[in-house]
């Protein structure tokens, strides 16, 4: 019977990889239709600048070619396997889709990495892309006119400028209290950063710092683990 | 109006987006629709999967709201139609603004604001805004299966090394947040605490740069943007506060017992 279930669910997500797979490269060759379709309609009374174009895609592979590795590899556990596959396609990761998919397995107590999990997280990150399309879609016709004044307007700018670290800040805090003696080193670390170099440096080197922060609060821990001050199973 | 407009505004441009999200629509529905199907075979509760749609779909209005801006300013230079599928379907709102100015500055504009911009240089922002943003998702098709069972394998055989990875990644990318701190000190985002003319200066440039491309930058006087004014402050740290609490109330919902009667809940109810 446990066989069988562990076999139901290998066949689960090894169909889900071939599925993940297959939408997201329909969904690559979707994205690159958008400037070819433009391109062959009006490449004759458009005059394209090829050596241009290119200097800026290598601008901006240099800018984001690092941050996509760091950001697959670290995301990703987080979001389930589908959950990878939907939120790479739908983007917004950082400020919807991984908040969105944290807050889901804690509200209902599941473990990440588990079967519910995985349902959990997926249920979670394709909700989460339905709301954000419409909210554009009502935004691009008519919703971002009407409300970009009142969100920048005198109240409300500040608040909105403040929605992703607001968002992680409710998500860590939690996490931060219950683990204590795993985050503090890494609280403490990161504050010091900031203070010291300043934000300017520290967000132009965003995607290093992150994986730096990863290896070494990683390796505090296992010291931490070895030497026995952290004893039990970390409790999530 | 610019003539290029006319081509971002074209219903090529209208039809061609369109398509790609419903695409994209159609498949979180379907992945939506798969785990549906799974949970109720792994017999999880209906109840529990309709709370998580509903739940993630309300918890997804606020950050939202900030994107719109950044459609509101890419519509007014790239046209109604991609910058909505771009927001909507793969970017997030950090890139395309960062990426349609790097676009702009290797045709020698100053940003995409620029008089010079034209119809080159924004079929050129098209090609190199759809590529180079497809370096995650060619990531994600060929390496994660073999990270997902790389991961899978580690949960199994070593929980404890796992745990501290996740662990240790998760607090790693929430410690990234910690600034924060620096900006409460800073008046980065608005919640300085830096009085008088100086911190004014700082916080109103940090508005503008987040607000306005470079060459646009300038430091005007406290009068003309009265919205930025400084008592913004006394605003800004409030609606941290609401917004806080609003994602922290959703975070222990009943099914959090244990905590939430305990230690939080009082606190936050």
């Amino acid at each position: 019977m446990k066989k069988e279930a562990a076999n139901a669910q290998e066949n689960y997500t090894n169909k889900t990889h071939r599925i993940g797979k297959i939408s997201t490269l329909i969904a690559i060759l979707l994205i690159l239709m958008v400037p070819a379709v433009i391109t062959v309609i009006y490449g004759k009374e458009v005059e394209i600048q090829i050596p241009n174009t290119v200097s800026a895609i290598i601008t901006l592979s240099a800018i984001y070619g690092t941050v996509s590795v760091v950001e697959v590899v670290s995301f990703s556990p987080f979001l389930g396997s589908a959950g990878t596959y939907l939120s790479f396609i739908t983007g917004n990761i950082m400020n919807m889709k991984l908040p969105a998919a944290t807050n889901a397995l804690r509200v209902n107590n599941v473990e990440r990495g588990t079967d519910e999990g995985e349902v959990i997280t997926t249920l979670a990150i394709g909700a989460s892309s339905i709301v954000t399309t419409i909210i554009l879609f009502l935004g691009m016709l008519f919703l971002g006119r009407l409300l970009v004044p009142v969100i920048t307007g005198p109240a409300l700018a500040p608040a909105f400028n403040n929605v992703t670290p607001a968002l992680t800040g409710a998500l860590a805090a939690p996490y931060f209290m219950k683990n204590k003696k795993l985050s503090i080193p890494t609280a403490i670390a990161g504050c010091l950063l900031y203070l010291i170099l300043g934000y300017d440096f520290m967000s132009s080197g965003y995607s290093f710092f992150m994986l730096g922060f990863i290896v070494v609060s990683f390796l505090c821990y296992l010291l931490l683990y070895k030497t026995g001050i952290v004893k039990e199973n970390v409790k999530r | 109006m610019k003539e290029y407009l006319s081509i971002a505004n074209s219903k090529v441009m209208a039809f061609a987006c369109g398509i790609v999200i419903i695409y994209v629509l159609g498949q979180s529905l379907f992945f939506m629709r798969r785990a549906w199907k799974r949970g109720k075979e792994i017999g999880m509760d209906t109840k529990v999967m309709k709370s998580t749609v509903s739940g993630s779909a309300l918890f997804s209005i606020v950050p939202s709201i900030p994107i719109l801006i950044i459609l509101v300013m890419l519509m007014s230079v790239l046209g109604n139609y991609f910058p909505w599928l771009r927001l909507s379907v793969i970017g997030s709102s950090s890139y395309e603004n960062v990426a349609a100015n790097i676009a702009a500055r290797s045709f020698g504009l100053l940003s995409y604001t620029d008089e010079g911009y034209n119809a080159t240089i924004f079929i050129s922002t098209l090609w190199a805004m759809s590529i180079c943003i497809l370096y995650e998702p060619l990531l994600v098709m060929f390496g994660q299966k073999s990270l997902d069972k790389g991961m899978g394998k580690l949960r199994k055989n070593k929980p404890v090394i796992y745990n501290l990875l996740i662990d240790g990644i998760f607090i790693a990318m929430m410690g990234w947040f910690l600034r924060a701190i620096h900006d409460l000190l800073d008046g980065k985002t608005g919640a300085g605490l830096i009085p008088g003319r100086a911190g004014y200066r700082r916080r109103c440039g940090a508005h503008i740069e987040l607000a306005c491309p470079k060459d646009q930058q300038t430091f005007p006087d406290r009068d003309v943007i009265p919205w930025r004014h400084a008592d913004g402050n006394a605003r800004s740290i409030y609606c941290q506060f609401v917004l806080i609490r609003m994602s922290v109330n959703q975070n222990w919902r009943e099914n959090d017992e244990e905590r939430s009667s305990k230690r939080t809940g009082k606190l936050y109810k």
